[in-house]
């Protein structure tokens, strides 16, 4: 049951979108962020409509996936739509009927937030579906360089994501495989209130957490075996660069946010 | 009252892309006071097999009976089938979490709701069984002992339940000569003390070749041999086709019987071999024999 648990969302592929530099996909949905905080009214919500299709399009995703990244917004959304709708106040009203009232400004204002929410959401799940993590901290760790002459740890902070996140289904399988080991000396993680299940977790969590400090401890010795002296010097074995079809990205990312700005002024 | 295993397919997150079968289509029955060894290369769903054995997964398929329970029935309540049935994990030491080695090894008759006075004396015979003094060890913290000690601990914890059968996953990984042999040896006196059923999961030939009554060989999730270690450890070439080989003893047998020497093909201890080598050679063999580990079980 732990292991249907898969990390991130990330869809192998190796469409135009999966081989955009990351740095550049991180940059380019920074600016889509933007771009739908640029839109003021629900109407030019197509313009990241048709960003997002054409490259949800070019990245092989479909219609569900895109979806079903929405899906655990779905109460937030509900409560978005619905206190903007009877809490905006207004001049033109709709409906009135006792402490509620719907005006067209609160009916334009609900849609216009949950249309942002959703954009938002499904922008940055175009990111995850076709980057990988490691990849992902690959870029942040680029791009967040320039911070160290504030003493940002850009490095650090990218080293400790890539094991973070390596380290996961390794801690998962060793959770199922404890929990199945006090599970065959009778211990019960299902049933009781949540005093008993709490304390129930405790023969779980001890040995969880000895192992982790274990393996912690076990992976620095490695990577010290291993020369590692944190990010100065240090040189990559995939070194990432920026292609024609980056440059192609960036262009119709800027060309999106024009029409965005642009149209806006004009009509 | 034996384990039965009837047409056992388990299949992890079935209907996923991920989908994959680690044990197809088992049949067989484990009788009372066996030692069955099961063999396997890494895969073959040796650790699969075992934990349906005390419900800890569910058949995809077909079933499993425990004195008769079928772990597969809603109604059956698993405490039930995990009093009868022990498994000890591979690794097992990494399960331990309590203050004391004594409270750890309580942590399974607590679970059963047992009374103090019966908790108390099963971990002092627990302990006893597993040879830790209690009173030395009792008290400390099982992380301040050594690997081999905090294996025997878990062991332990797990004999502690009393189980009619006892399951053990690979007991003698990651240990030393000395830890394996230890091991080995108290396991074989268990077993003989006793008389509970051992199911001992292992891919070390020579662990298993003098201590099991049978042998099961998987392979890809199927059983692909079942038999006394004798009639097993003969059929060299086909255990070298499932990614085994044969304990030193059948392995010396078989180089000498290829350079022509006339030794029996159905040798597999080395003191047997030994013996016959020396009969071979027209000489008398030493008289002393310290049976101990060498020797064939008594089947």
């Amino acid at each position: 049951m732990l292991k249907d648990i898969t990390l991130g969302q990330y869809m192998p592929g190796n469409t135009v979108v999966h081989r955009l530099d990351p740095r550049t996909k991180i940059a380019l949905t920074t600016a889509y962020i933007v771009l739908i905080f640029l839109v003021r009214s629900p109407l030019w919500y197509v313009v990241p409509a048709l960003y997002i299709a054409l490259a949800a399009r070019l990245a092989g995703l479909s219609f569900g996936q895109l979806l079903k990244s929405i899906k655990p917004l779905r109460f937030l959304l509900v409560l978005t739509f619905v206190l903007n709708l009877f809490f905006s106040g207004g001049t033109t009203v709709w409906v009135h009927w006792s402490i509620f009232t719907i005006t067209q400004e609160g009916a334009l204002l609900a849609v216009h937030f949950c249309m942002r929410l959703v954009f938002l959401v499904v922008g940055t799940s175009v990111l995850t579906l076709t980057t990988s993590p490691v990849a992902l901290s690959d870029g942040i760790e680029i791009l967040l360089k320039p911070l160290k002459v504030v003493h940002f740890p850009a490095h650090e902070l990218a080293m400790m994501m890539t094991i973070a996140l390596r380290f996961i289904p390794t801690l998962i399988e060793e959770t199922d495989k404890i929990m199945k080991a006090q599970q065959a000396r009778g211990a019960d993680f299902e049933t009781g209130n949540l005093i008993t299940r709490a304390k129930a977790m405790v023969p779980l969590l001890v040995p969880l957490f000895v192992s982790a400090f274990r393996r912690a401890g076990e992976l620095a010795m490695a990577m010290e075996a291993r020369c590692y002296h944190g990010g100065e010097g240090r040189t990559r074995l995939r070194v990432l660069r920026f292609t024609a079809e980056d440059g192609w990205a960036f262009l119709i990312t800027a060309a999106a946010i024009a029409a965005v700005v642009v149209g806006q002024i004009l009509f | 009252m034996p384990i039965q295993v009837e047409h056992l397919t388990h299949t992890y997150l079935p209907g996923s892309p991920f989908s994959a079968t680690a044990v197809h289509d088992l049949t067989l029955t484990i009788e009372d006071g066996e030692f069955v060894g099961v063999l396997g290369h890494t895969g073959s769903g040796k650790t699969t097999f075992v934990q349906h054995l005390n419900g800890l997964l569910k058949p995809t398929e077909g079933r499993v009976l425990v004195d008769g329970m079928d772990i597969t029935q809603k109604g059956v309540k698993l405490l039930d089938v995990r009093k009868k049935v022990g498994l000890v994990f591979q690794y097992p030491e990494y399960q331990l979490f309590e203050e004391t080695v004594a409270k750890d090894v309580a942590f399974g008759p607590k679970n059963m709701g047992l009374t103090k006075a019966e908790i108390e004396e099963r971990v002092h015979w627990a302990l006893a069984q597993v040879e830790l003094d209690e009173a030395k060890v009792g008290g400390s913290s099982p992380f301040e002992l050594s690997g081999g000690q905090m294996r025997r601990v878990a062991i332990a914890g797990v004999l502690a339940m009393r189980p009619k059968t006892l399951i053990l996953d690979e007991p003698t990984a990651g240990l030393d000569p000395r830890g394996r042999r230890a091991i080995l040896a108290m396991i074989r006196r268990l077993h003989a003390e006793t008389g509970m059923t051992v199911i001992m999961v292992s891919h070390s030939m020579d662990d298993i070749a003098t201590l099991a009554t049978r042998l099961l060989v998987m392979s890809r999730g199927e059983l692909v041999m079942s038999g006394t270690p004798r009639e097993i450890f003969r059929r060299r070439d086909e255990l070298k086709a499932v990614g085994l080989g044969v304990p030193q003893g059948a392995e010396l047998c078989w180089r000498l019987r290829q350079a022509g020497y006339a030794l029996p093909d159905d040798l597999y201890t080395l003191p047997e071999v030994r013996d016959a080598i020396f009969k071979l050679a027209g000489i008398a063999p030493p008289a002393a024999d310290a049976a101990g580990e060498g020797a064939a079980p008594n089947a």
